[in-house]
């Protein structure tokens, strides 16, 4: 098959075809100037504030309805896909309001109305996919939406009215229009002097990178569209791998679970907080929805950032990379991926194909801590992950890992080697404490001082003590007063 | 929606009435459909882009900037620098110091310095870098002590030492009053700078039309009026020749209380060219934009005796208020006067230093000049009824005042509602029994605390900044042979729901449903003038020019259905959408009664006009004794419910219970809405919001460092509302959308000492302060266990 040479998709029902636009054009600019469409807003254009979510649906049966951020989205990364944005809710003839947006008036859950496109997507999306309306979950649904006038109560109340009455009104059915033209075989881009491949199969995308070692390899764009939208970086090529379906399987062998590099947080989540309860917990808090619906778990990783959630718990789980070039692989222990501060052990055209993590900790060896200054849509102070396991009250295994304490996540090798072999008692974790100094050296920055983050890893790690003589279900309280279940 | 013209309404019909209902916002639907057009929304096809070159520099003597490279990229149209404007703006007439454009100095960094208008925003982006700024550094003050330091270089000529302004007032005499309490405490605190960080950013598209010598300005404002006004400035063009239009708003708080730069800057380019220029600046200009809360280092001294009475206060406060006025004199004016008005206060000595530092200018923010003074104050309050062993709501039970009545430093307080606030928040959250038998166990390594404070705010400020003599407000209505009465208001309807108001009060008058009633608002060419959306003055003083303007209209109508129905004016009912004489006439549908009205006379407008009483003016015992007058006070009690984790130190708040007097609640929903979103907006400032700097620049500049509270964060808020009927509001109406804020900030940290045993007293209360302290405390308590 000839690659395909021009992006198309569905807008709001009817095919749009691009040829001439930078690949680096987001998916809002392409809204509010090329199409006029004025209703999805700009509020920071970095992925923060959620103004600017739209829906976005593949073409295959049955995909799911996803809420995303159109300003970091960029137009090559909607091949093939259906989006569906505020104006297309409203009945464009009698005026009538999609009962969402109804509700978000009656309810007074939109004051100064800039927020509001951007609520009434996310809740739109969530009634779409038949989503929960009890208060914890909608605060899920909402996570990735600032508003700065409500105070949210309305809003939850208004989707809760609004989800119930577009059941009734049988108003979720997805926009009619048009079917989602097929994207069809790989997608050569170039416009503007840049250039943008969308590979579908694996081999594809290990040619092209190994013939493009140069190229921006783009996994999600949750960070890759701020340096356009912010930093005004040009990038010359890139690859997509969110085209490429075998990066998106997630496999289940007995002792393995297999992550392909593709797979978002979103999709990750049922297998991964079912597996592991807390890793759930924690990948509720990364982000907001509408980044966990594009960000994926490769790119989290091949991206270095020392911020990221998700390392240090994959440290803690012994995860092993596969990172290819070409036809060769090679397998990668996740601690020895970061090397310093923005460094990876990757080499020019090789990229992260899976993940792989062992299936020897069991649901409740795994404890995650995340501490910041905001529940969710923060950057963490300190990222805890204990991967302990007793035999006898002694301990026979221990993978303790931090993100935040240092400039890459690191694991915490001096006080494992205080923990193990020793008994599992208060005496135990009071004289390992000290050790955590060998190991880390915060940093003090806005986000927390050194002695704060220093004190509070170990009081995680006494925290950590004290839960595991409990079950999960006793010691995880979640936003107000949900229990995990 | 296609308006046609109702059915005739049967007699015995009811009048609608709308004011006191739970009512939907009359602009809802179109922001929920996304159809509300704001700002950047105009995509204009002819208009250039603009983009800003902001100095690199905390403070420097400008020696050269140099655009020659940026003018001659293809596709620049226009560069303007500070040679391109000499005149200076601002929101005070005594205090219009700062260029459009820096000239001779750049005062803080990311200070415009130019600006280019090109074809499209990545030309002008691109020619922003090709500018070079050549300059001599001078020493930077980041800190108010460091800026009124002995050797300081002065920021500004005219102010020396740094001082905007410095306040001094003793009423009464505090020393004696300290001397004969039976308890006095000092106490030093800290409050962050804080910003409004509302979802829309700023921006501005203005068209310059050279044969006819007219400038059309839309931007993201809440004082069309003052834009207006500084546009005429800085352009140097007559006021006669510009129109200010008004879109919707994405949120104010106060950051668009003054006229900013994108608006200033865009009519300059504007003008060069001869066209249309758009400005929208990004989230992080927004951010350096700022005209937030300033960072404030306060000292509070109050006497008490043992039965609660407050007998002296002695009140200091330096405020960082950045590198140019901006509101600065009435902020620090503010966070004095309004130490009176809530409660009964005798002797009370006030300090306050308004301070010039090289960071961005701080403005007027929801509660302007009374939150950190009010978190101190009743901070304070608690923490000396827990050492008099006195309940905290009962200190302030003794201390009320007595309306109607004039405060000391000569406020007019007609109406007074917080004893019915604190009684309600005392009952609904079981402070009480919460206090008499504690809180339920929160689990190990939690522990949990309530606490209490009140706050209040001014219905509008009494005397506008630019006092000239016209009524406060004016509101024009006009009803024409359609049947449709529209509402001239230049009242800036930002999200606050004025619009709505103006409409519900008019439709209330006449009897009639909401869609009768189109309101157009703050369209220069179009609208009355008005001084604009703050100090909560929108609802008291254009709601009572509608009241009136309404009425005159009604009139007017009555007396032409007593025409067409040959009885007396004194004898027609209204009813709605039908005009009768006595209830056993068949009566007239309103239709027939407009053609009555406009027989002879066409199109009908009648005027409503709106103006404080001298009463309310406040006083001349001090220079600024006026800021803090206004026609009425709001009153708020709330209750905050917390939970401490000992590991973390993080707070999580699991309830608020607030009670808000805002006289007659015009209308419930919306009401409910503006309290809710003031408590909220107090725990961002409590808990989590810091506006901090790194050498002068700007750190926390976007969403994810700025941490506004996110929806898991954010509590559930229990309201409730009194009203206390004000004489003067409309209907007795007060205010509705500030009192709340900042009572929220002294009852967490209550709280949190409830839980802890620790005060706080520096904001926001992060996890790491409440974690360390707590460390602190343990290691006290052990070595006191071991001695």
């Amino acid at each position: 098959m000839n690659p395909q040479q021009k992006i198309t998709f569905l807008l709001n029902g009817q095919v749009e075809t691009v040829s001439d636009l930078s690949p680096t054009t987001t998916l809002l600019q392409y809204l509010r100037r090329q199409k006029r469409l004025t209703g999805s807003k700009e509020g920071c254009a970095e992925g923060d504030c959620g103004a600017c979510t739209v829906a976005v649906r593949d073409a295959q049966q049955g995909s799911p309805t996803l809420a995303v951020n159109a300003c970091i989205l960029f137009l090559p990364m909607l091949h093939g896909k259906s989006i569906t944005t505020i104006e297309a809710l409203t009945n464009p003839v009698d005026g009538t309001l999609h009962p969402i947006q109804q509700a978000f008036v009656d309810q007074h859950a939109s004051q100064c109305g800039f927020c509001t496109p951007g609520f009434v997507m996310s809740a739109y999306c969530a009634a779409a996919e038949g989503e929960d309306t009890d208060d914890a979950h909608l605060c899920d649904v909402f996570a990735g939406n600032l508003c700065r006038c409500t105070g949210y109560g309305p809003i939850l109340k208004a989707a809760r009215v609004g989800a119930s009455n577009s059941d009734s009104q049988g108003a979720l059915t997805s926009t009619p229009g048009k079917d989602i033209p097929s994207g069809g075989a790989l997608l050569d881009y170039q416009a503007n002097g840049q250039r943008w491949f969308g590979p579908t199969s694996i081999e594809e995308l290990a040619a092209i990178c190994a013939a493009h070692p140069e190229a921006t390899i783009v996994a999600g764009a949750t960070d890759i569209g701020l340096w356009i939208t912010k930093q005004h970086r040009r990038l010359e090529t890139m690859i997509d791998i969110g085209r490429v379906q075998r990066l998106k399987n997630m496999e289940d062998t007995n002792t393995t679970l297999i992550i392909g590099a593709g797979v978002t947080y979103a999709a990750a989540y049922a297998k991964l907080a079912k597996r592991w309860p807390d890793f759930g917990e924690l990948l509720r808090r990364l982000g907001g929805r509408q980044v966990r619906n594009t960000g994926t778990i490769g790119g989290n990783i091949a991206n270095g950032s020392p911020i990221g959630d998700s390392s240090p718990v994959l440290i803690a789980l012994d995860a092993t990379l596969v990172l290819r070039h070409g036809g060769k692989r090679r397998r990668l222990p996740m601690e020895d991926f970061f090397c310093d501060y923005g460094k990876q052990d990757r080499a020019p055209g090789e990229f992260v194909e899976t993940i792989e993590i062992p299936l020897d900790t069991g649901p409740d060896e795994l404890r995650c801590y995340k501490v910041s200054k905001r529940f969710d849509q923060d950057i963490s102070a300190v990222c805890g992950v204990f991967n302990l396991r007793m035999e006898n009250g002694i301990v026979a295994r221990a993978r303790i890992a931090f993100g935040g304490m240092a400039a890459i996540p690191k694991r915490a090798a001096a006080v494992e080697t205080a923990l193990l072999g020793r008994a599992w008692t208060q005496a135990t974790i009071e004289a390992a404490l000290p050790a955590f100094a060998d190991d880390f050296t915060p940093i003090s920055d806005m986000r927390a001082s050194a002695d704060y983050r220093l004190h509070v890893a170990q009081n995680l790690l006494r925290r950590y003590f004290h839960e595991s003589r409990l079950s999960l279900k006793e010691t995880r309280l979640v936003g107000h007063g949900e229990a995990l279940s | 929606m296609n308006e046609q013209v109702k059915p005739v309404v049967a007699a015995g019909a009811e009048p609608v009435r709308s004011v006191g209902e739970y009512v939907p916002m009359v602009d809802g639907p179109e922001k929920a459909s996304g159809r509300a057009k704001y700002t950047a929304d105009f995509v204009g096809a002819d208009a250039l882009e603009a983009a800003i070159y902001r100095s690199p520099y905390a403070h420097a003597r400008i020696l050269e900037v140099d655009t020659s490279e940026a003018e001659a990229t293809p596709g620049v149209r226009a560069v303007v620098t500070g040679n391109d404007c000499d005149k200076t703006y601002g929101v005070l007439p005594i205090a219009r110091g700062e260029y459009p454009l820096a000239r001779e100095r750049v005062r803080y960094k990311g200070e415009p310095v130019a600006a280019v208008a090109a074809d499209d925003i990545h030309i002008a982006k691109a020619a922003i870098k090709k500018i070079r700024l050549r300059v001599r550094e001078l020493p930077a003050y980041f800190r108010a002590k460091d800026a009124y330091a002995e050797g300081a270089i002065d920021l500004h000529e005219h102010r020396p030492g740094n001082l905007e302004r410095e306040v001094f007032f003793e009423l009464g005499d505090v020393e004696q009053a300290f001397k004969g309490s039976d308890l006095v405490m000092e106490k030093e605190f800290h409050a962050a700078e804080v910003c409004q960080a509302q979802m829309e950013m700023h921006g501005a598209l203005v068209e310059y039309d050279p044969i006819r010598d007219r400038l059309t300005c839309r931007c993201s404002t809440q004082v069309p009026y003052y834009v207006h006004l500084m546009l005429a400035k800085v352009t140097g063009m007559d006021q006669g020749r510009i129109r200010v239009i008004k879109p919707h708003v994405g949120g104010g708080f106060g950051a668009r209380t003054e006229t900013l730069q994108p608006e200033l800057i865009a009519a300059l380019l504007a003008c060069k060219i001869g066209g249309s220029v758009r400005l929208l600046v990004t989230r992080e200009e927004t951010f350096i934009t700022h005209r937030g809360r300033p960072e404030t280092d306060l000292r509070l001294k109050l006497g008490m005796m043992k039965d609660g009475k407050i007998t002296g206060v002695e009140f200091e406060n330096d405020q960082r208020g950045g590198a140019h006025s901006s509101y600065g004199i009435v902020t620090i004016l503010y966070a004095g006067s309004m130490l009176y008005a809530i409660y009964d206060l005798q002797n009370v000595k006030y300090i306050g230093r308004r301070v010039l530092t090289n960071t961005p200018p701080c403005g007027a923010f929801r509660g302007h000049g009374t939150v950190n003074a009010r978190f101190v104050f009743e901070a304070l309050v608690d923490e000396m009824a827990g050492k008099l062993g006195l309940d905290p709501i009962d200190v302030r039970r003794r201390n009320y005042l007595e309306a109607p009545t004039f405060t000391q430093n000569d406020l007019m307080v007609n109406s007074y509602g917080l004893p019915e606030c604190i009684d309600w928040v005392e009952q609904a959250s079981g402070w009480k029994e919460k206090r008499a038998n504690g809180m339920p166990d929160p689990g190990p390594g939690k522990r949990k605390g309530i606490g209490f404070a009140c706050s209040h705010y001014i219905s509008g400020a009494s005397k506008p900044v630019n006092w000239t003599g016209e009524p406060h407000a004016t509101v024009n209505l006009k009803l024409d042979w359609d049947g449709a009465i529209t509402v001239l208001t230049g009242a800036a309807e930002i999200g606050q729901g004025s619009s709505t108001i103006v409409a519900q009060i008019t439709g209330d008058v006449l009897g009639l449903p909401l869609d009768r009633i189109r309101v157009i608002a703050a369209d220069s060419e179009v609208t009355p003038k008005d001084n604009g959306s703050y100090s909560s003055r929108v609802t008291f003083y254009v709601g009572n020019a509608t009241l009136q303007a309404a009425t005159s209209l009604r009139q007017i109508l009555v007396k032409a259905a007593a025409r067409k129905l040959e009885a007396n004016p004194e004898d027609i009912d209204v009813v709605g959408e039908f005009y009768r004489a006595g209830s056993q006439d068949a009566g007239i549908p309103y239709q027939e009664v407009v053609m009555e009205a406009l027989r002879d006379t066409g199109t009908i407008t009648t005027k409503g006009i709106y103006n404080t009483i001298p009463e309310s003016w406040g006083g001349k015992k001090y220079r600024g004794a006026a800021i803090g007058g206004t026609m009425g006070f709001s009153y708020a009690a709330q209750v905050v419910e917390v939970t401490v984790d000992e590991t973390t130190g993080e707070v999580t708040v699991d309830d608020v219970w607030v009670a808000h007097d805002c006289g007659k609640a015009l209308n419930r929903l919306t009401v409910e809405g503006q309290i809710e979103g003031s408590v909220w907006m107090g725990m961002g400032q409590a808990l989590s919001e810091e506006t901090s700097f790194y050498n002068g620049l700007n750190v926390a500049n976007n969403f994810l460092d700025y941490r506004i509270p996110t929806i898991h964060d954010s509590p559930p808020i229990h309201t409730h509302i009194v009203e206390s009927i004000d004489p003067h509001g409309p209907y007795g109406a007060k205010e509705a959308g500030e009192g709340s804020l900042s009572g929220f900030i002294p009852a967490v940290a209550n709280a949190i000492h409830a839980a802890t045993g620790i005060r706080f007293a520096d904001t926001p209360i992060t996890p790491d302060k409440v974690f360390l302290a707590m460390e602190k405390a343990a290691r006290f308590s052990k070595k006191k266990e071991t001695v």
